[in-house]
């Protein structure tokens, strides 16, 4: 039994993956190929299918349309199979799946039935030491906290060094100030070891803050793929911009090369789009800015105080609504009359959706 | 395409592993429900005269009696079962923390001695009713204890824990949220339980009745010492007194629609709620501290129900133990010993064999999820509410037929046969322990099997374990406390077992349960003492394994 890696590619590929249930199109057919050491996260909302791509990835499901390779192996095809055990990938689940009668130590060593004694125990040892458990391998999961529980779920996974380690929301069971901390270093033991990681969630903070690029799957299909900030400020569908972040809507319409709304003219940034189009610009609130301004052409009525920063939530004469995040250095009360500026670098141009 | 998925798919994880075999757990149901459905099935081919015969003669007075004590003890076991439950877990008083597992005690005295022991003592010839004939020179006035309402006062006394225990349990999952939320609006503790805890608590009450009634309606030797005959008894002296297996099967197929009509009103009273309140973290409700002649009243009563129930029964058990200790005659020891062999063997094979079936459709269900499997399970638990007697009639009914064809088969190769193989050895009885109590070890076993999520099997085959390394170090560890709860409650409950005991027997084969039952019919007390003390000692077991866990949790 092979549990050391040859130190091959670890690059995993999907090619037009399709699962169904029923009439339900789980996933479909969705493609993308992930980096040796990358680390991805398949971001969505719940019953996108990140979940299900995620178990097709890791053998637990096969697809029924499709290819998945991982390293130079295909691992999932027409005529091709290969089992959990044999995909060289370890899994952190979002409820651990820790065995609940073995000890820390026990757990951790499970997957290296393949080494000797002493090779194990060294192994379990570096492990404990990587996720910073030293001294609590002797413990039962139910005597250690839930944050440690996550890092011995990690160690468990880490320790036959697969070539992918998958990870099914394993942070949306810890609290705030825990699930920030683990995320971070997380991504630290996880890049340290040039491990590809995939991680699924549905937590845009998340994915932004850990991954080397993000995919944003919806109802089974691959929306976009890209770095968080193309993400961010590139959207390519509504869906995105609309999924990742707060976004305002605004109706527009293109004239002679430019688009002219309410809040403004802006040129349009090398798109395509034929004159008297109706469009829809999409403005994130760190784009808006606004100086006060007793003839300006909107009215603050509402600032949300968010610590570092104010959430202004402005009405245009039209009765629109529009939100600006500005730093709480300084507050302007609601109420007050200002002039609206938008970062014309940052818009994103959607064509108005039918009806 | 479609078909070579479904072919893949069958190797998965989770779909067709590991006593997947659908045959095994169907074969398995078949087997527990055939003695059943027979007996029920009866009724939709009625043999008229028969039922004509037991209308003129037994039947108008069984049905009314099994009314009576239905409704008696339904209410008895209620009204303190809940009213005890709701006393220690609502209240402070002297002894709260004692009395609160003392009151479950009962629990290990069968309703059959227990009622041998209140008949002796009040009788007529009894000590009560000979001392207060020397002191008033008459007991004429004493009430009848050989009466329906003695029969109602025994098994409230010895039931009501089922009560108790369930509904002290839903009591304590009342949040002490809901608690302070009545109390700010406005409600006293008297309203709070009326219109907060008992409706919450129903469901568990309904459990606790339901156990005490399907335990009533089983009964059929209490019953005999008071002169009080039901349908239950009326079966087994059919059966065992005229050997008349027709009438038997009649008067079996009624009792069966009775039980049936008690798990449609248990299951009507639970509704769909769960059983217990999901309480959170938050606290139980919290204690009052009763002041007064309350707080000395409430020790006074929950005294006076454990003497009752508890000591007394006991106590006198121990005086007949010495008495027969010291004048014990020869062989005695030797006749103890069997009954305990006989009974220790019988239990042992009961619970292997309803471990093992249980184990079986429990995996079934979980492994493959089916919806056929899920009904069969279902229906399988069934016996539990079953009496004893229809369980006994149902076994008779389905192997003696195989019985005679299989005797037939091997005297043409053997001389004289072997004679009735499965009714007239022990494999009858088994058989008929199983079907009654594979739901105590399947309840007990699917809990275990809880904590066996699907995620922990993928895990260890991610981590590259084979599926024998996965059944020996993840699921039989997680399962095997499970497994011995559920020996342990099927081992019990067959020790202390009667009616199928009584019916299913090869002849001359005692147990100790059968013996204090012999005994305590002719009279012979100090007889059925040993025995007795015997039973209630293994009765312990599981009640101090109830305990604990109430106290774990």
């Amino acid at each position: 039994m092979a549990v050391l890696q040859d130190k091959g590619s670890s690059r995993v590929e999907l090619h037009n993956v399709s699962r169904f249930f029923g009439d339900v199109k789980a996933v479909n057919e969705v493609s993308f190929s992930i980096e040796e050491g990358e680390f991805f996260s398949l971001l969505g909302p719940s019953g996108c299918g990140k979940t299900t791509t995620l178990r097709l990835i890791a053998g637990l499901d096969r697809p029924d349309a499709g290819t998945i390779t991982i390293g130079q192996e295909g691992v999932a095809g027409e005529k091709v199979w290969v089992g959990p055990e044999k995909r060289g990938i370890g899994i952190v689940f979002q409820d651990y799946a820790l065995f609940p009668h073995m000890t820390v130590e026990q757990n951790i060593a499970f997957g290296l039935d393949g080494l000797n004694k002493e090779e194990a125990r060294q192994r379990t040892e570096e492990m404990l030491t990587v996720v910073g458990l030293v001294g609590l391998g002797k413990r039962y999961p139910h005597e250690i906290s839930g944050g440690q529980c996550q890092r011995v779920a990690l160690a468990r996974s880490l320790a036959p060094l697969p070539k992918v380690i998958l990870l099914d929301e394993p942070f949306s069971n810890l609290d705030a100030d825990l699930r920030e901390e683990l995320r971070n270093e997380t991504r630290r033991i996880l890049k340290e070891r040039g491990t590809t990681t995939i991680l699924v969630t549905h937590d845009q903070e998340e994915a932004f803050s850990l991954s080397d690029r993000v995919g944003v799957l919806n109802l089974g299909r691959l929306e976009q793929i890209g770095t968080p900030a193309e993400i961010y400020h590139h959207p390519s569908t509504r869906f995105v911009a609309d999924f990742v972040g707060k976004a305002d809507f605004v109706a527009g319409s293109v004239e002679g090369g430019v688009v002219v709304s309410d809040i403004g003219s802006f040129p349009l940034n090398g798109e395509k789009i034929n004159d008297s189009n109706a469009v829809e610009i999409m403005i994130r609130p760190d784009d808006v800015d606004f100086v006060e301004d007793g003839g300006g052409n909107a009215t603050i009525v509402e600032a949300r105080f968010l610590g570092a920063s104010i959430m202004y939530i402005m009405q245009l004469s039209n009765g629109k609504v529009l939100h600006s995040l500005k730093p709480s250095t300084k507050a302007i009360p609601t109420g007050a009359k200002v002039q609206i500026k938008v970062d014309a670098a940052h818009i994103v141009l959607f064509p108005k959706a039918v009806g | 395409m479609k078909n070579y998925t479904s072919v893949v798919n069958k190797l998965l994880p989770g779909r067709g592993r590991l006593l997947s075999l659908p045959a095994l757990p169907f074969l398995i149901a078949v087997l527990i429900i055939a003695p059943i459905l027979v007996v029920a099935s009866t009724l939709l081919t009625p043999t008229w005269d028969i039922w004509q015969h037991l209308w003129e003669n037994l039947l108008p007075e069984m049905m009314r009696n099994t009314a009576l004590l239905l409704i008696g003890v339904g209410v008895g076991t209620f009204v303190i079962g809940a009213g005890l439950a709701w006393l220690v877990v609502a209240y402070r008083f002297p002894g709260q923390s004692v009395f609160e597992w003392l009151l479950i005690l009962p629990l290990v005295i069968p309703t059959y001695i227990m009622g041998f022991i209140y008949m002796s003592t009040f009788d007529f010839a009894g000590p009560v009713q000979t001392f207060l004939r020397q002191w008033l020179g008459s007991s004429d006035w004493f009430p009848e204890i050989r009466s329906g309402a003695g029969a109602v006062l025994v098994m409230t006394l010895a039931l009501y824990p089922y009560v108790y225990m369930l509904a002290k349990a839903g009591f304590q999952g009342l949040s002490s949220t809901a608690y302070e939320a009545a109390r700010v609006m406005g409600m006293g503790p008297g309203k709070f339980l009326l219109r907060i805890a008992l409706p919450l608590a129903r469901p568990a009450i309904a459990g606790g009745v339901a156990l005490a009634l399907m335990e009533t309606l089983a009964d059929f030797a209490t019953v005999r010492y008071f002169n009080f005959p039901t349908l239950s008894e009326g079966v087994v002296r059919v059966w065992n007194g005229m050997m008349d297996l027709d009438a038997a099967r009649e008067l079996a197929g009624l009792l069966a629609m009775v039980a049936l009509v008690l798990i449609l009103f248990e299951t009507t009273l639970r509704g769909r709620s769960r059983y217990y309140q999901t309480g959170g973290k938050s606290p139980g409700i919290p204690r009052t501290q009763l002041v007064g002649w309350r707080k000395w009243g409430a020790t006074a009563l929950c005294t006076m129900v454990v003497a009752v129930a508890f000591g007394l029964p006991v106590l006198q058990l121990v005086l007949w133990a010495s008495e027969e200790i010291t004048a014990m005659p020869e062989g005695t020891i030797e006749v103890y010993t069997a009954l305990i062999m006989n009974s220790i063997l019988l239990a042992g094979l009961a619970s292997l064999f309803a471990v093992i079936a249980a184990l079986v459709m429990a995996s079934g269900v979980r492994i493959t999820g089916g919806k056929l499997v899920k009904f069969l399970a279902r229906a399988a638990t069934i016996g539990y509410a079953m009496p004893g007697a229809v369980i006994a009639v149902g076994i008779l009914l389905t192997v003696t037929t195989l019985d005679n064809s299989l005797n037939t088969l091997i005297e043409q190769y053997w001389e004289g046969g072997l004679g009735l193989l499965i009714t007239g050895s022990i494999i009858g009885l088994v058989y008929g322990y199983v079907v009654r109590y594979m739901a105590v070890a399947y309840n007990s076993i699917d809990a275990g099997m809880e904590k066996m999520t699907p995620n922990l099997t993928l895990a260890a085959r991610i981590l590259r374990a084979s599926r024998w390394r996965i059944m020996w170090r993840i699921h039989l560890p997680l399962v095997a406390p499970g497994i011995f709860a559920g020996a342990a409650l099927v081992f019990v409950d067959v020790m202390k077992e009667l009616p199928i005991t009584v019916m299913l027997r090869p002849f001359g084969y005692d147990t100790l349960a059968v013996w204090v039952w012999q005994m305590a019919a002719e009279s012979m007390w100090s007889g059925a003492a040993l025995p007795a003390l015997t039973i209630l000692l293994v009765g312990l077991i599981p009640v101090i394994y109830l305990t604990r866990i109430s106290a774990g949790k």
